[in-house]
């Protein structure tokens, strides 16, 4: 039931993402999260949506220019990582998830171009009723776009969660202890490659200088706040 | 035409096409993209959101028809930057109907904004102000938790939805007039700002994602390991800054999961 719920926020993000409003509840940060609700986890969602929010924040659709598709992926990563289950570090059930499903990015870019392709169809279809005086026809062609997002977002969070999900959760009980603990390190280490995608999304000649005050500015702050007894945290 | 004039003009207009129908209008534009294809591209989405007020201006079925064919060319502007021409268009349909223009001056008007529109908003709502957010409510997740979403959330869509509003608005209202608003919104200047904090952002991810590192359940002696992800994750950042020159993010972030899988059998051996 949690995967279906899952699939369902999974489809209507991607619709939203491109096809309607718009107001970014597509992107990892949000739809981790609310992935994560479905399987009774926002928190984990959160764990999982905050560093793939980074990796893939120059991800932008410029015109034709289809960027991957950081919505499916998400929405898999979170519902394998969580549909895993057991007693993990939570570092490593995400680590494993992304490699399962980090290229399903690159899929649903490639889904994307397809469904942009079959909706020339619906424009002609469009265009064929309104010259023969059907305008109100021709126009409800225009939501005909909208289920092929749905559609395939929601199967592929789904097989992630209902079916790879327990899969992977088996294969990370078995794993030694020191390839489980190499997946958690290997998660907080994605925290840095999101930085670096950030910096070079930012398309500034002296993004790195200030990516080093940043750095030198959070380090301060985590000394101070290691000094005051301040160490709460999601990690 | 005179300002006085066109002053006249547009309370006359505001007869025509009720509040009701802008609304409606404004509405359907949210799904503008909805049937986005490689040849018309946003072409069926525009004359979907217009129809009700086409319907309104022109009760003659044959040039109903017309009008709505008309607005299937070629169309294809930033989504949140489409209300402004779509309010302008609007302005110029009611011109047409009143047999005060030909047809032509509103496909001159999409076509003379559309392309300057998707530049400036590309570039401040996809590459600046959607980073921006993004960046600092996931900097901050580990400590706000769940209020990262709102963060994000609201630090994106105060200034899009109060901007796709506005310029819907002025669209309608000042018709060829749009450009100044958009123009006085001044974003490549707010753009620029903002993509030099989502940079300095990018530093501080690097330290986040440390400070994660030397949580509970993670190998060896805390000192050394500090040293240790301090380093792997330096390599990371600049072995990523590398590779995105040529591959995308997220094989730089499976690389990334290999080196914590390299480095926690170095330290097994420790």
């Amino acid at each position: 039931m949690s995967a279906l719920l899952a699939a369902l926020v999974g489809g209507l993000a991607a619709i939203e993402r491109k096809a309607v409003l718009q107001a970014q509840l597509s992107r990892p940060i949000v739809v981790g999260p609310l992935v994560g609700w479905a399987f009774g986890d926002p928190l984990a969602g959160l764990y999982v949506g905050a560093p793939l929010e980074l990796v893939w924040i120059g991800a932008a659709n410029l015109g034709a220019a289809l960027p991957p598709h950081d919505t499916a992926a998400t929405a898999a990563i979170v519902a394998a990582a969580i549909g895993a289950g057991g007693d993990h570090l939570p570092g490593a059930a995400a680590s494993l998830a992304f490699v399962v499903f980090g290229s399903a990015a690159l899929l649903g870019r490639r889904l994307e171009g397809v469904g942009e392709r079959a909706n020339e169809r619906v424009v002609a279809h469009a265009a064929a009723a309104l010259g023969e005086g059907l305008p109100g026809r021709a126009l409800r062609q225009h939501l005909r776009g909208l289920w092929r997002p749905f559609v395939a977002t929601g199967l592929l969070v789904l097989l992630a969660g209902a079916a790879v999900g327990p899969l992977l959760g088996r294969l990370l009980a078995a794993l030694p202890p020191v390839v489980h603990a190499g997946l958690a390190i290997g998660w907080g280490l994605v925290w840095a490659a999101g930085g670096a995608a950030a910096v070079r999304a930012a398309r500034l000649p002296h993004g790195l200088a200030l990516a080093a005050v940043g750095a030198a500015g959070a380090a301060l702050a985590w000394a101070a706040a290691a000094h005051l007894g301040w160490t709460e945290g999601i990690g | 035409m005179s300002a006085r004039a066109e002053a006249g003009d547009a309370a006359g207009v505001a007869s025509e096409l009720p509040a009701s129908v802008l609304v409606r209008v404004f509405l359907r534009s949210l799904l503008l993209q909805a049937s986005w294809n490689r040849r018309g591209m946003q072409n069926l989405g525009v004359a979907y959101a217009l129809w009700p007020a086409l319907e309104r201006l022109y009760p003659d079925p044959g040039r109903r028809a017309a009008a709505a064919a008309r607005h299937l060319a070629f169309f294809n502007t930033h989504p949140y930057l489409a209300p402004a021409i779509l309010g302008g268009a609007l302005r110029h349909e009611v011109r047409v109907a009143r047999g005060e223009e030909p047809a032509e001056a509103v496909e001159r008007f999409k076509a003379a904004l559309m392309g300057p529109f998707a530049a400036v908003g590309d570039s401040f709502f996809w590459l600046s102000l959607r980073p921006f957010a993004g960046m600092w409510a996931a900097l901050l997740a580990p400590w706000i938790g769940l209020w990262a979403v709102a963060l994000f959330l609201v630090l994106y869509n105060v200034p899009h939805l109060i901007l796709r509003v506005r310029l819907f608005v002025a669209g309608w209202r000042g018709g060829d007039r749009v450009v100044e608003q958009v123009a006085r919104a001044g974003l490549p200047k707010w753009g620029a700002r903002l993509r030099r904090t989502s940079a300095v952002g990018g530093g501080a991810a690097v330290v986040v994602g440390v400070h994660l590192l030397t949580g509970p359940g993670l190998p060896v002696e805390p000192a050394r390991w500090l040293a240790v992800a301090s380093f792997a994750a330096l390599v990371v950042f600049f072995g990523t800054w590398a590779l995105l020159a040529r591959r995308g993010a997220h094989w730089a972030a499976f690389a990334a999961v290999l080196l914590g899988i390299g480095l926690a059998f170095a330290g097994a051996g420790w």
